[in-house]
């Protein structure tokens, strides 16, 4: 080996060094989450995809998908928790949907010296992929992020390349049922909404925004081609055939063909990763 | 003596329940760390004060603030509860039984919705006080609509304030639920809060808030306490002796409404507090209102510290909410008392 040979080799060797310091450094600058809460359903489905969901410490009562998640506690239960409950848990991160924290509930963390990451979620496919960034990011591993976010697009744009159509849009009602007496109807802008329009229907409400009680009379009007309900919304009526027998269903054309389609609703609602699966699944169910 | 006896039990139980509140929760952190982390703060150094981290934190920045508020808010239902049963002259009066949280709570929420709308140059003028001002406003107009429809012949009639109570209850929760039905979601879920009651928000920021309402409340009422027990002969008996009973009727409302409006809030409404104390006050000394009043403040303060400790302990490591922690407390006990004065309340 002559002299120049070994100068360069020196060089390479030194080269490596450097490269080698700097990615430990830019590791340590995004330092990794290791004890992560995710609250919210979509948060600790996309965590989970991302790869982290052996870091996942604690939950919410929502969080049931993958199986595993179940294992963990539940540490908060319809938005109402402790946040001394959180802390127990030494969470270096916490991820929750915006808004759900008050600003009291924030300033608490912060206080405490506990990173909370709020959550934008939009009803979108550009929504979906912003959403799983931002969490990868909030984690500490963007490139991660990134990929997923790819996968996911190019998974929606497949599915929607598959989609069954028919002549005319089916009109979708959408209702978010805990028992006979509390119904509510989804309207427009409505993460439902979003998912009944990417999956090849339309939503029978277009009069309103958000979520409103139920009524027959506003049932009969809207008259819709198809009713859907969160699968434990439908139990929670007593299943398929005591709902066609509610005041009002038979005069609809869902009512008279029994078009009444189930979903589960973690991935109705997804809006992350799942997307793709939800807009399958539902798309199969309006055109079955 | 027996009174000596009475203030010394309760001001120990609403110490003892301080430590526990101040000891116990989610985090398990050992009594000596407590008990450094206070002493230190204090300025003493008994065992080395070494930083303690996260532990410190939960202390410093969500036990002790909520401890704080769970005794300002449980001192405030209960002398207001008590003021205010007595310039009725009626038992059942109770801040929330007779619309003074639910004008409270509406005048909150409608603030909560509107405060972009119609309420930023007032926002700008009080910032974090807007809302225990619009409480106490709501409270305060309340207050006096339930007293003046009352009023028969100069004399406030007993049911025809509880029939006011209701409609006025109604007519706010409607209200209420009006302004909830046109809400968004986010703020959907801050009017939640205000209809549930909860100390979980408690922060250094607004138990400051809240100090001055109450201590206000706290001193002041006692110095009518006179004029109360006069009240509970009859009106005139307070013209007699040269008080003014109107004076007196609007200083307690406006002592009271204070307190109670800014409870409310920060803490949302918390029912059967302002209620249950007074009567149970008065059941172990009596009626005079120089007993009742501080007394009700204290024993306030310690039942509702307790009923924080279970709503916090008992379904770890959810919350429950605390107002029904005190209606499952309160309302046998109110049962029982009127069972027992049955005969007495008919006649």
């Amino acid at each position: 080996m002559s002299h120049k040979d070994l100068v360069i080799n020196m060089k390479k060797y030194y080269a490596a060094l450097l490269i080698f310091y700097l990615s430990v450094g830019l590791h340590a600058a995004v330092a990794q989450a290791k004890r992560i809460i995710t609250l919210g359903s979509a948060i600790s489905e996309t965590v989970n995809a991302l790869g982290y969901g052996k870091y996942i410490v604690a939950t919410d009562v929502t969080s049931v998908w993958p199986e595993e998640i179940n294992r963990l506690p539940k540490v908060s239960r319809n938005r109402s928790f402790s946040v001394e409950a959180i802390t127990a848990f030494r969470p270096d991160l916490v991820l929750v949907p915006e808004g759900d924290f008050s600003k009291e509930n924030l300033y608490q963390f912060k206080s405490l010296g506990i990173r909370v990451v709020a959550i934008r979620q939009e009803f979108s496919v550009a929504g979906a992929n912003k959403f799983i960034r931002q969490i990868a990011a909030a984690i500490g591993d963007k490139a991660c992020g990134e990929q997923l976010a790819k996968q996911t697009t190019s998974r929606i744009s497949y599915a929607l390349s598959q989609l069954k159509k028919g002549n005319k849009l089916p009109k979708v009602l959408f209702i978010y049922a805990r028992g006979v007496g509390t119904m509510n109807v989804a309207g427009k802008g409505s993460s439902i909404d979003a998912i009944i329009k990417l999956a090849g229907g339309k939503n029978a409400i277009q009069e309103f925004s958000d979520f409103k009680p139920y009524t027959t009379e506003a049932l009969i009007k809207s008259n819709p081609d198809i009713i859907l309900l969160f699968d434990f919304g439908l139990k929670s009526l007593g299943g398929k055939e005591s709902f066609l027998n509610l005041p009002g269903v038979s005069y609809t054309n869902a009512g008279k063909n029994k078009r009444i389609v189930e979903m589960n609703g973690p991935l109705l609602i997804n809006f992350s990763n799942r997307l793709p699966e939800a807009i399958k699944a539902l798309n199969n169910k309006i055109y079955q | 003596m027996r009174r000596l006896l009475i203030y010394t039990l309760l001001s120990a139980g609403l110490l003892v329940s301080i430590c526990f509140s101040l000891a116990l929760g989610a985090m398990r952190i050992p009594l000596k760390e407590v008990i450094d982390t206070l002493t230190d703060t204090m300025g003493f150094n008994l065992f080395g004060g070494t930083d303690h981290g996260i532990n410190q934190s939960v202390i410093m920045m969500i036990r002790l603030p909520r401890t704080l508020m769970g005794i300002l808010v449980g001192a405030a239902l209960g002398i207001s509860g008590a003021a205010i049963q007595g310039i009725f002259r009626n038992p059942l009066a109770e801040p929330s039984l007779v619309g003074i949280s639910a004008g409270a709570s509406l005048m909150a929420v409608l603030i909560i919705a509107f405060e972009t709308l119609l309420f930023s140059s007032l926002s700008q003028l009080l910032g974090y006080y807007l809302l225990a001002f619009g409480a106490f406003a709501g409270a305060g107009i309340t207050a006096m609509l339930v007293y003046n429809l009352s009023k028969v012949n100069g004399q406030a009639n007993v049911s025809t304030m509880l029939l006011a109570g209701i409609a006025i209850n109604a007519m706010a929760g409607a209200l209420t639920g009006l302004v909830t039905y046109l809400a968004d979601e986010q703020k959907l879920r801050s009017i939640t809060f205000w209809m549930m009651g909860s100390l979980g928000g408690a922060t250094w920021q607004n138990v400051g808030c809240l100090f001055p309402f109450v201590l206000v409340a706290v001193i002041g009422l006692p110095f009518l306490a006179k004029g109360l027990n006069l009240f509970s002969i009859g009106e005139n008996q307070v013209e007699l002796i040269g008080l003014n009973p109107n004076r007196i009727k609007i200083m307690v409302v406006v002592l009271a409404t204070m307190a109670v409006g800014a409870s409310v809030s920060v803490s949302g409404i918390i029912g059967f507090i302002g209620l249950l104390i007074p009567h149970l006050t008065r059941l172990i000394g009596g009626v005079d209102h120089r007993f009742v009043l501080p007394v009700s403040a204290l024993m306030g303060a310690w039942v509702l510290t307790l009923a924080d400790l279970v709503s916090r302990l008992i379904a770890q490591p959810i919350e429950l909410p605390i107002g029904v922690v005190t209606a499952l407390m309160g309302s046998p006990v109110f049962l029982y008392i009127l069972i027992k004065d049955k005969k007495k309340l008919v006649n």
